[in-house]
C-alpha cells in the first residue's frame, strides 16, 4: 500500500527553493524567506502576497525577514488589523473582520463531524471588504475573472451547500450541521494505515538514508548558552491563540501584556541583581545577539525549569496603531535571531536562543 | 419548590482561557476594567514536582451572605433562587459590601455604584444558562438548581470531591470546585 497525496504533485512554481527539503511537498514561510534572497532559488521572487500573517512576528530571525523584503519589488497584504506587515507593505488591502463578510465553509472531519458557516451580521465599516470581494476583483482585473463564477459569498457557499446536498436555507438558519460520528483513528477501528510501500513500519528509513542523513534517529545534544542566559522558549497562552489576538480590546483586559517566567530559585540569585527578582518587576532581556526586548514584567513561578525562560508569543509589537498591543510586554519573535531548521521537513526550531536578564527599574 | 440556584466549575476540565470572562463582558456589558468573573490559577509544589488547579471565580451567591447587614440602602438583597443582587438605582456606591465580601466579588462601575455576577438571572429566567456556561469550550463549568434532584448540578455536587472557597468565613457558598 502506498501513500497517496490528496493532490497532484505541485509544480515548479509552488518550489522555488533549489533543492528544497526533501520530504516536505512544499515549502513553508520560512522556506519561501529564504528563497527571495536574489539567487537562491530556482527564480528570484519579486512580490509577496501576505494574507492575515504578522510575519514580522510569525517567523524567527526577523533581519533576515526585513533583508528579503529589501530584495523585493511589492509586497500587498491582505489584513484586519493595522499589524507590523502592513507597514512594510506597499498596498495594504483592509479585509473586513469576522462577523462583517461571508466566509468559505468549514467542514472538518472530527469525531464528531460538523459543516460550519460563517455569515455577516453586520455591513463592513469604512473601506474594508470581504476576501471574497478582494479575491474576485484581483482576478478580474488581471483578466481571470471566468474563475469567479459566482456573484458574491453567499453565492459561492450556497453552490458548494446544494453541490453537497444541503438545504442552504436550513444551514443558514442553523449555522451548523452536525454529521454522524465516525471512527478517526486505529483504536476505534480504522484499518491500520502504514504510509509505506513495503506496508510496515520503518524504524530504519533507507529513503533517509539515501539521500544522506541517518536511517535511525539519532540524538545530538543541544549547544548550551554562555553562565548566566537562559534559553528562550515560546508558546501559546488558552486566551491568546495567535499574536493578532493581543490587540483585541476585550481579550486586553484580563490579559494585557505578557510576563516573562523565571523559576522561583532562579529568580533568587540572578546575576546583576542585588535583590530577588519578584513577580510584576520589569525586566530587559537580551540576546545573545544583542538584541534587546521589554521592558516586561517578570513571573516568578516553579512551573518552569531554571535554565530556561519562558514568554506568551505575540507582545512587544512596534506597530503604533495598534493601540491595545503596542508596547506592552517582549517580542519572543525579535529575541529568536536564531533558528535551527530541519534538514528532511524545512521546519523551524526556535527554541536555540538564549537571554540575560537586566533591570528595567530599580529592582 | 423553591429554587436554590448555584454553580460548579470543574477544576480538571478548565484550561483557563478566559472566555467566560469576555462572554461575560459582552452580555453584560460590563465596562473597562470591570470584572464579574475572572480566573485564578494555583500551583503547588517545587519543580518539577508541580499540580496546578485552574478555576473560574464569581459570586459565590452565599447562602449565608456577610453583606446583609452591610448595605445601609437596601440596594444589595437576595434575588429569586438565592441569587445575590445589587439594586443600581438604590446603590450609592459606599463600598460597604464590597468590604463585607471575602471573596472581592464585587467592583464600583463608573456609573457610581456596586456591580456583580447576577447568574444572568436575565438569561435564566427565560430558560438561558448564564454566558459564561453557555461559552466555555471545555463545558467545564454547570449552573442549576440544587432543589431539583434531577439536575446534572446536583448529580455533579452529590457525587464529585468539592469545595468551596474560605469555608471558614460561614457564607456558605454556593459556587463548588469539583477536583
Amino acid at each position: 500500500m502506498s501513500f497517496e497525496m490528496p493532490h497532484p504533485a505541485r509544480p515548479v512554481a509552488d518550489r522555488p527553493k533549489a533543492g528544497g527539503y526533501p520530504f516536505a511537498s512544499e515549502i513553508i514561510a520560512s522556506g519561501l524567506r529564504d528563497a527571495s534572497i536574489p539567487g537562491t532559488a530556482a527564480y528570484d521572487l519579486k512580490a509577496w502576497m501576505v494574507y492575515g500573517c504578522n510575519l514580522m512576528q510569525a517567523l524567527a530571525s526577523r533581519q533576515e525577514t526585513i533583508k528579503a523584503i529589501q530584495n523585493l519589488d511589492f509586497i500587498v497584504s491582505v489584513d484586519v488589523l493595522p499589524a507590523e506587515i502592513c507597514g512594510w507593505s506597499d498596498v495594504v488591502l483592509p479585509e473586513a473582520t469576522y462577523l462583517e463578510r461571508d466566509d468559505d465553509l468549514s467542514g472538518p472531519a472530527w469525531k464528531e463531524p460538523f459543516l460550519a458557516i460563517r455569515q455577516a451580521a453586520v455591513p463592513p465599516m469604512y473601506e474594508s471588504k470581504p476576501g471574497w470581494w478582494i479575491a474576485k476583483e484581483l482576478g478580474k482585473r488581471l483578466g481571470l475573472g471566468e474563475a469567479f463564477p459566482w456573484k458574491d459569498g453567499v453565492d459561492c457557499v450556497d453552490t458548494r451547500l446544494k453541490a453537497a446536498g444541503h438545504n442552504p436555507a436550513v444551514v443558514r438558519a442553523k449555522g451548523v450541521v452536525l454529521g454522524t460520528p465516525d471512527v478517526t483513528c486505529e483504536e476505534e477501528g480504522l484499518p491500520v494505515m502504514i504510509p509505506h510501500a513495503s506496508g510496515k513500519i520503518q524504524l530504519k528509513s533507507k529513503e533517509a538514508e539515501k539521500l544522506g542523513f541517518d536511517a535511525f534517529p539519532t540524538f545530538y545534544p543541544q549547544e548550551e548558552g554562555p553562565a548566566g542566559t537562559f534559553r528562550l522558549l515560546n508558546g501559546r497562552a488558552p486566551t491568546h491563540t495567535f499574536g493578532r489576538t493581543v490587540n483585541n480590546r476585550l481579550l486586553a483586559q484580563p490579559y494585557p501584556e505578557n510576563e516573562v517566567w523565571v523559576n522561583a530559585a532562579a529568580a533568587k540569585a540572578l546575576p546583576g541583581f542585588t535583590a530577588p527578582l519578584r513577580t510584576g518587576d520589569r525586566i530587559w532581556l537580551i540576546n545573545q545577539d544583542g538584541v534587546k526586548s521589554g521592558p516586561v514584567r517578570a513571573k516568578v513561578t516553579e512551573r518552569i525549569r531554571g535554565d530556561c525562560v519562558f514568554l506568551v508569543h505575540g507582545w512587544g509589537q512596534n506597530a503604533t496603531k495598534q493601540k491595545y498591543a503596542h508596547a506592552r510586554g517582549a517580542s519572543d519573535s525579535a529575541l529568536m535571531t536564531r533558528a535551527k531548521v530541519d534538514p528532511l521537513m524545512g521546519g523551524t526550531g526556535m527554541n536555540v536562543n538564549f537571554v540575560r536578564i537586566e533591570p528595567a527599574e530599580g529592582v | 419548590m423553591k429554587k436554590r440556584y448555584a454553580m460548579a466549575h470543574d477544576t480538571r476540565r478548565c484550561v483557563g482561557c478566559h472566555a467566560c470572562v469576555i462572554a461575560c463582558k459582552t452580555e453584560n456589558a460590563l465596562p473597562e476594567g470591570g470584572f464579574r468573573d475572572w480566573i485564578a490559577t494555583e500551583t503547588q509544589g517545587t519543580f518539577p514536582g508541580l499540580s496546578m488547579e485552574i478555576r473560574s471565580e464569581r459570586c459565590n451567591h452565599c447562602a449565608s451572605p456577610s453583606w446583609v447587614s452591610a448595605c445601609p440602602t437596601g440596594a444589595s438583597h437576595v434575588s429569586e433562587g438565592g441569587i445575590v443582587g445589587v439594586t443600581h438605582r438604590k446603590c450609592t456606591g459606599c463600598k460597604a459590601c464590597i468590604a463585607a465580601c471575602p471573596y472581592g466579588a464585587r467592583y464600583v462601575h463608573p456609573g457610581g455604584f456596586v456591580d456583580k455576577c447576577t447568574f444572568c438571572l436575565h438569561r435564566v429566567n427565560q430558560g438561558q444558562q448564564p454566558a459564561c456556561v453557555e461559552v466555555c469550550p471545555t463545558r467545564s463549568l454547570t449552573f442549576g438548581d440544587l432543589n431539583d434532584p434531577a439536575a446534572p448540578l446536583t448529580r455533579l455536587v452529590a457525587t464529585r470531591r468539592r469545595k468551596v472557597l474560605l469555608p471558614e468565613s460561614g457564607n456558605k457558598p454556593q459556587v463548588f470546585f469539583l477536583s
